[in-house]
């Protein structure tokens, strides 16, 4: 049985500028004890700051990242890039997180209690990221210019989330229990998306990978009619039917599968 | 006061200067090497026996322009891929970008590796303004940039209409309205059809319109280069650029240029390929060395190919439209005015890829079978075939066979049976790499006081932490010349330790050709007249551009 630690962070006086705070991630807490989380830098704007001049910090962290579990208590809205690249442990937010959470991580859980900001899940490589809010846009998408989005991981959000939700995906799972913005899972390559609903555009350009769509939404007319099936089985879980099945993006001489659950 | 440098033991390769692992005190005065070694209140450094050359000379670089700037908005991605905080020991501003780097992150990187002089090859005439700021804001480099001249309209209605003798002052006048150091043409012809969307895929193919082709643009060229006496030859960018089976296009113009006089050949790595496709894609680097050898008044540079992720970008359109096929990521096609195209796309060479392994063994190919090291020079078309900052692995895999053999275990193995790579013994000394790094270069760019530390030369000097009995660890080499352990500029310390430690300015180096402008005086009123969107006035580079204006004379 791991022996796991903990590290409470208290917001305090958070400045209505952005505090860019990849340093609030079990790899880089590990081994430390609170004084010394405290003198972690953050940045506030363009100035470097200590960790402890915006967070009360209690607690020691374990002797590495997978024997630690940080808990922020309250919102934390205008705080970027919590857990980005973790590797293992566990990050929990009891409150609304800004924006690039969990961006490049690659292992253990962060789970954010309210909403999130965009880019959360940033070319995921792999861990777990849950959401119990909702999501802003770009989740779990490639960074901007790139051609590679979330490639491994599972990222799961309760609420909605916005546009370009899973572009670029080349791998991993990314489940939207509410309603996603425009182009879900656009330049899509490899994995699997179920969201409830899409507006318009699922899967533009998409040229491998699965998407599931639990309600009728608009199939742009690149996607082509591919018969249809009672069920569907992903992400460990058996969805229930019946559903259209379409392929495409033959404008990119594509080979997705996007269902689309009638009735 | 004068400002006296002095380096104590250092171990010189100065090719110019015949000094081949001479242990010897350098010192330099006011910026320029001086013969004895004394003077008070000057700062004195020891090198302790390591490395010392003049500081690197690169003769083909994309640093600057419209092109390049392109590519940074094309590609955020670059950016995060290197970026580096403001230096306050330096006072070096912040910078990113790993393929197309911002201009201070350029200077430093160069700066880094013993480099001192840096020439962008491509400058669109239209944006000469563009092009003079960015180089303006490298700072620790001298730099200067060749003018794009092969598709000039004006230049092709001259070559079509009979009226030969005006390609020179046109040529002229265009290097003084720029403010360039020499002449650069790009696809010759096949730009000019491009604005057809059609190419040239021969030497006697004429472009549409223009009725003129390949074989009369180079001559011409070269013939304006020559009587203009441009310190540095007209310097090509052959047609077919990346296109399986091109080795036959390249030997006849190596033909027709080396016959016809001076020329300066760039990148023939990416001109050098056999085969029909991408199927049966091999390296004829023999064949082409080979004709290129037989031809003295030919150089050339590499271009060479190292594995990972980078921006092509090029004047050559049509090339980029092919790429853009293959690769299918993002592109960027530009059309300027009646000059020249452009195109820009992120490519990743794949060591697991046949073709890319092929490309990446046909340049060392080129650099270990063209005997005359004075005649063949390291590049890699930066950032085409990779960015300029893998010169180190380059060197090194030149100086030993132990390296190559190391790199050819892990890459596909069409490197070794499509290339003649695995059977080649020879190995640079490091008086070779100095010739192929900044003596070389710098004689074929006509500067006379760079390449080389003899008296009255620049004070740019590289000194590697390598002892000269590196010879069997190529790891070491490769370290040591990645991280300098001086570079000095114009006999200012701005590298300690890998490190730079003072922001200095370089100068931009142009060219004043002599030539009588009445002969296309009138010509070029009706044509700014008729034919463009800004006026003669506008256009011109004025001399606000260069702030550290140096003149390199014509010879």
């Amino acid at each position: 049985m791991l022996t796991v630690r903990k590290v409470v962070l208290r917001p305090i006086d958070q400045p209505a500028v952005g505090l860019e705070a990849e340093s609030i991630c079990p790899d880089i807490f590990a081994g430390k004890a609170s004084d010394r989380i405290s003198e972690l830098p953050i940045w506030r704007g363009n100035r470097k700051v200590a960790l402890g001049d915006h967070f009360e910090v209690e607690g020691r962290a374990g002797s590495i990242a997978g024997r630690t579990r940080i808990v922020i208590e309250g919102d934390v809205a205008r705080t970027k890039r919590l857990g980005q690249g973790m590797t293992g442990g566990e990050l929990v937010v009891r409150g609304t997180a800004g924006m690039h959470t969990g961006s490049s991580m690659s292992g253990g859980r962060l789970e954010v209690e309210g909403d999130c900001g965009d880019w959360a899940g940033m070319a995921m490589k792999g861990g777990e990221l849950v959401i119990q809010g909702s999501a802003g846009h770009h989740l779990g998408a490639a960074p901007p210019g790139d051609w590679t989005g979330m490639t491994g991981g599972r990222i799961e959000v309760a609420g909605d989330c916005g546009v370009e939700a899973g572009a670029w995906m080349a791998g991993g799972t990314l489940i939207v229990r509410g309603t996603t913005g425009f182009f879900l899972g656009v330049h899509m390559q490899k994995g699997e998306i179920v969201a409830r609903a899409c507006p318009r555009r699922v899967g533009g350009e998409m040229r491998g990978g699965l998407i599931v769509i639990l309600g009728p939404v608009h199939v742009l007319p690149s996607f082509v009619p591919d018969g249809a099936v009672d069920d569907v089985d992903i992400a460990g879980e058996r969805l229930s039917g019946p559903f259209a099945r379409y392929s495409g993006d033959v404008t990119e001489k594509g080979k997705g599968t996007l269902f689309v659950r009638e009735g | 006061m004068a400002r006296i440098l002095i380096i104590r033991n250092a171990c010189v390769y100065d090719p110019l200067a015949g000094i081949d692992g001479e242990v010897m005190d350098l010192c330099s005065r006011d910026g320029r090497m001086i013969d004895d070694v004394k003077g008070r209140d000057a700062v004195e450094l020891d090198a302790g026996g390591r490395v010392t050359m003049a500081g690197g000379v690169d003769i083909h670089s994309h640093i600057a322009g419209s092109k390049v700037n392109r590519a940074r908005c094309l590609r955020p991605e670059d950016s995060s891929r290197l970026v580096r905080g403001r230096d306050p020991v330096a006072g070096m501003g912040a910078g990113s970008g790993l393929t197309v780097p911002s201009t201070r992150l350029t200077g430093a990187l160069y700066a880094e590796m013993g480099y001192t002089t840096v020439i962008e090859p491509a400058m669109a005439p239209l944006k000469g303004r563009h092009t003079h700021e960015e180089l303006a804001d490298t700072p620790l480099l001298d730099t200067g940039a060749l003018v794009l001249a092969g598709n000039n309209h004006r230049l092709l209605g001259y070559i079509r209409d009979g009226q030969e003798e005006l390609v020179a002052p046109w040529c002229a006048w265009l290097i003084h309205a720029t403010r360039a150091l020499g002449l650069k043409v790009v696809n010759p012809a096949g730009n000019a059809a491009w604005e057809w969307a059609k190419n040239v895929n021969a030497l006697d193919e004429p472009t549409p319109h223009f009725d003129v082709t390949a074989a009369e643009v180079l001559t011409n060229l070269q013939n304006a280069a020559a009587a203009l006496k441009l310190p540095h030859p007209v310097h090509v960018h052959l047609n077919n650029l990346g296109i399986p089976g091109n080795a036959d296009i390249t030997i006849e113009s190596l033909r027709l240029l080396g016959r016809n006089g001076q020329a300066h050949v760039t990148h023939l790595q990416f001109h050098t390929y056999g085969g029909g496709s991408w199927k049966d894609f091999s390296s004829r680097a023999e064949e082409v060395a080979r004709e290129l050898s037989r031809h003295p008044g030919l150089t050339t540079d590499l271009g060479q190919v190292m594995f990972g992720d980078t921006t092509t970008l090029t004047a050559d359109g049509p090339a980029e439209w092919h790429l853009g096929r293959i690769n299918h990521l993002k592109w960027v096609n530009a059309d300027v005015e009646r000059e020249t195209g452009g195109g820009i796309i992120p490519y990743v060479y794949r060591s697991t890829s046949g073709v890319n392994a092929v490309q990446w063994a046909a340049g060392l190919e080129l650099a270990l079978l063209i005997d005359d090291p004075w005649r063949v020079f390291l590049t890699t078309d930066a950032p085409n075939g990779c960015p300029f900052t893998r010169y180190p692995e380059i060197m090194t895999l030149l100086a030993s066979r132990k390296a190559r053999e190391q790199a050819l275990d892990d890459v596909h193995e069409r490197a070794s049976s499509a290339t003649t790579l695995p059977s080649l013994d020879r190995e640079y000394s490091l008086s070779e790499l100095a010739i192929v790094t900044r003596a070389g270069t710098a004689k074929r760019l006509g500067l006379g006081t760079k390449g080389g530390l003899g008296p009255g030369m620049d004070a740019d000097i590289a000194v590697y932490d390598i002892l000269p009995d590196y010879v069997d660890d190529p790891k070491k080499l490769c370290q040591g010349l990645t991280r300098a352990f001086l570079t000095v500029k114009g006999g200012e310390v701005v590298v300690r330790d890998g490190r730079v430690v003072t922001t200095a300015a370089g100068s931009t180096l142009f060219t004043r050709p002599r030539y009588d402008d009445d002969a296309v005086r009138e010509d070029r009123a009706a044509f700014f007249r008729d034919h463009n969107t800004i006026t003669e006035a506008n256009y011109a580079v004025q001399d606000d551009y260069l702030p550290r204006p140096r003149e390199v004379p014509c010879c």
